[in-house]
């Protein structure tokens, strides 16, 4: 055995007894037998990693995409609520023998009704709906390790639900992964969270949104690592969330922005306004945003907070100009650990609306807000592995319907 | 076979938590060779055991630590890949803590042996999964090939490029 053989056998055996049997978390209990539904544990498995330090700005016009979805040209597209079909993308790791795929579920049965393996070695990562129910766009990258462009495609469903009409409408360059995407209600504007480089765990995030055939870039510092991104009917708003990056959990803010899609590339933040944002108590225990979604009009942006040890920070006013301090009857109010709160933000000028809805959370994984005709979804893409119900939210009537969700799998990213 | 042993088999909830009980802590501080950190590593292997419970009926009937080693492998990957393709809303549950090996988690003395399993970190996914295996749990190459669904000789040569990748680096450092 060579010498680095021989510490390498030394590192591990001293790496593993920093695990101490007294130290482990315990196991998640399991479902009495019978039961379908497994609590999901507690998501570190999902940490965060991302440092975006970096401050590149660029405006690439080398697409031409004048409108990337054939369609209706009005500004706002108001859907039915509850459309008829819910796409999931599946990915590569839940069976090794089995491509990655996107999948097609009936709203009403939750039942898969068509599906379109990736393929080579591509995998779907991304999907978003547009404003007319059928049509979606979705974004086709090399499987993890591979390597190659990724494209951005739309496609179309029967009245059956059969996917068709798959069209590459532009080839997404200079990135390593896409981590999120959107598609206005009108199909005029594209935008996704994409890395472009990665140190080991250190990567640098960026924003960038098609419209009227530019590309448009801003770039995330280590404070706002952005996600959720959602945009308003006409494409001329964009809405995401910030995550601090590695090593700013702590002491970092989650928050809620806006940004103008016409604004100068740049930086995201400077580009951006801050609707909402919450830290951490000293004990890094209190609210987060979990998500948010900017109504049609983009009037309105709804924020997602979860509660999870009792409340002691206030939220805290947004960073923009004459924006008061939300008052305490609009906010999310001190709650039990788990409690989420939907809230409403004018995107004017940053004034609390009041709550939407409140109701506790059963779970662990984070919440994602998806557009689902003129209501909201609130699921965790994981739940699909877990059998976790998602909630469906009327924000007229401030109801809430629990779905279940079929077990899929490894669902990356999902559209209704 | 007890009776304990035996209520056990046709109780899946039962036999689990036997299973945990028996090898989590060795598959954590497994899943720690892969994913760096404590919680990530103790996610990974929960997530494995939940796959175990819903794959029960198929598992049983065989040993399930094979499938737990794997499901370990699988699951590591997709933490991995998660972290990687930017899934920052997904990251908000839980805080990620800084790989063992590094000087910032102060977990293990030795500097060499922190380098050694930083250098790891920087290895293609495959080649990290083979030296915890051989390494960490002395698993023969047949095993291991079984395992990731390699030949045996893939596994050799995987194996050789790791360890002399490291060596290089080592030899350059010094």
């Amino acid at each position: 055995m060579s010498r680095i053989e021989e510490v390498l056998r030394e590192a591990y055996q001293e790496a593993a007894v920093t695990i101490r049997p007294d130290r482990v978390r315990p196991a998640v209990p399991l479902p009495a037998a019978g039961r379908r539904r497994l609590r999901r544990p507690a998501l570190a498995l999902f940490a965060p990693l991302a440092a975006a330090v970096s401050v590149t700005v660029a405006i690439a016009a080398a697409l031409t995409v004048p409108r990337l979805i054939a369609g209706s040209t009005a500004p706002a597209v108001s859907r039915a609520s509850t459309p008829p079909f819910m796409v999931v993308t599946v990915g590569q790791s839940a069976d090794p023998g089995k491509p990655p795929k996107l999948e097609v579920l009936s709203a009403a049965t939750r039942r898969v009704v068509s599906s379109l393996d990736a393929p080579g070695r591509d995998m779907w990562t991304q999907v978003a709906a547009t404003g007319d129910d059928r049509r979606f766009v979705v974004i086709l990258a090399p499987r993890f390790g591979g390597s190659g462009t990724a494209g951005l495609y739309s496609f179309a469903l029967t009245a059956r639900g059969a996917i068709t009409g798959l069209t590459r409408l532009a080839v997404l360059t200079g990135t390593r992964y896409i981590g999120g995407l959107a598609v206005s209600a009108d199909g005029s504007t594209v935008a996704y969270e994409a890395v472009t480089e990665c140190e080991t765990m250190y990567c640098d995030y960026v924003v960038r949104v098609i419209a009227h055939g530019m590309t448009r870039q801003w770039a995330s510092p280590a404070s706002v690592v952005p996600s959720d991104l959602t945009l308003s009917g006409d494409g001329s708003t964009l809405a995401f969330t910030g995550t601090p990056g590695e090593g700013l959990a702590e002491s970092g803010a989650t928050s809620a922005w806006v940004l103008s899609t016409s604004s100068a590339p740049g930086s995201l933040t400077a580009a951006s306004r801050q609707v909402f944002s919450i830290s951490p108590t000293e004990s890094g225990q209190a609210t987060t945003v979990q998500s948010a979604i900017v109504s049609s009009d983009g009037s309105t942006l709804y924020v997602l907070t979860k509660a999870i040890w009792p409340i002691t920070s206030s939220p805290t006013a947004a960073s923009g100009p004459a924006s008061p301090a939300p008052s305490a009857t609009a906010t999310p109010s001190p709650s039990a650990p788990g409690q989420l709160s939907l809230t409403a933000y004018s995107t004017a000028d940053d004034q609390p609306l009041g709550v939407t809805a409140t109701w506790p959370n059963s779970f662990y994984a984070p919440l994602e807000l998806i557009s689902a005709g003129d209501d909201f979804c609130a699921l965790s893409a994981f739940d699909f592995a877990s059998g976790q119900p998602a909630y469906l939210i009327d924000p007229s009537t401030r109801t809430i319907t629990g779905l279940t969700l079929p077990v899929i799998g490894d669902v990356d990213s999902v559209a209704w | 076979m007890t009776a304990e042993r035996a209520q056990a088999v046709t109780e899946p909830v039962h036999a689990i938590d036997e299973l945990y009980r028996a090898h989590g802590v060795g598959l954590i501080r497994f899943a720690l060779m892969l994913v760096g950190d404590q919680a990530t590593a103790e996610d990974v292997v929960q997530e494995a055991f939940l796959g175990l419970y819903r794959h029960w009926a198929r598992v049983q009937a065989g040993d399930p630590v094979p499938y737990l080693r794997t499901a370990v492998l699988n699951a590591a990957r997709s933490a991995l890949r998660s972290r990687r393709r930017g899934l920052a809303r997904l990251h908000r549950a839980a805080r990620h803590d800084p790989p063992v090996w590094s000087a910032e988690a102060a977990a293990m003395e030795h500097a060499d042996r922190r380098a050694v399993l930083a250098a790891v970190a920087k290895l293609p996914p495959r080649q990290r999964e083979v030296l915890a295996l051989r390494y960490y749990l002395d698993l023969s190459e047949q095993e291991i090939g079984t395992l990731l669904g390699l030949a045996r000789g893939t596994v050799s040569a995987t194996t050789a490029k790791a360890i002399a990748a490291l060596a290089r680096q080592f030899k350059e450092d010094t």
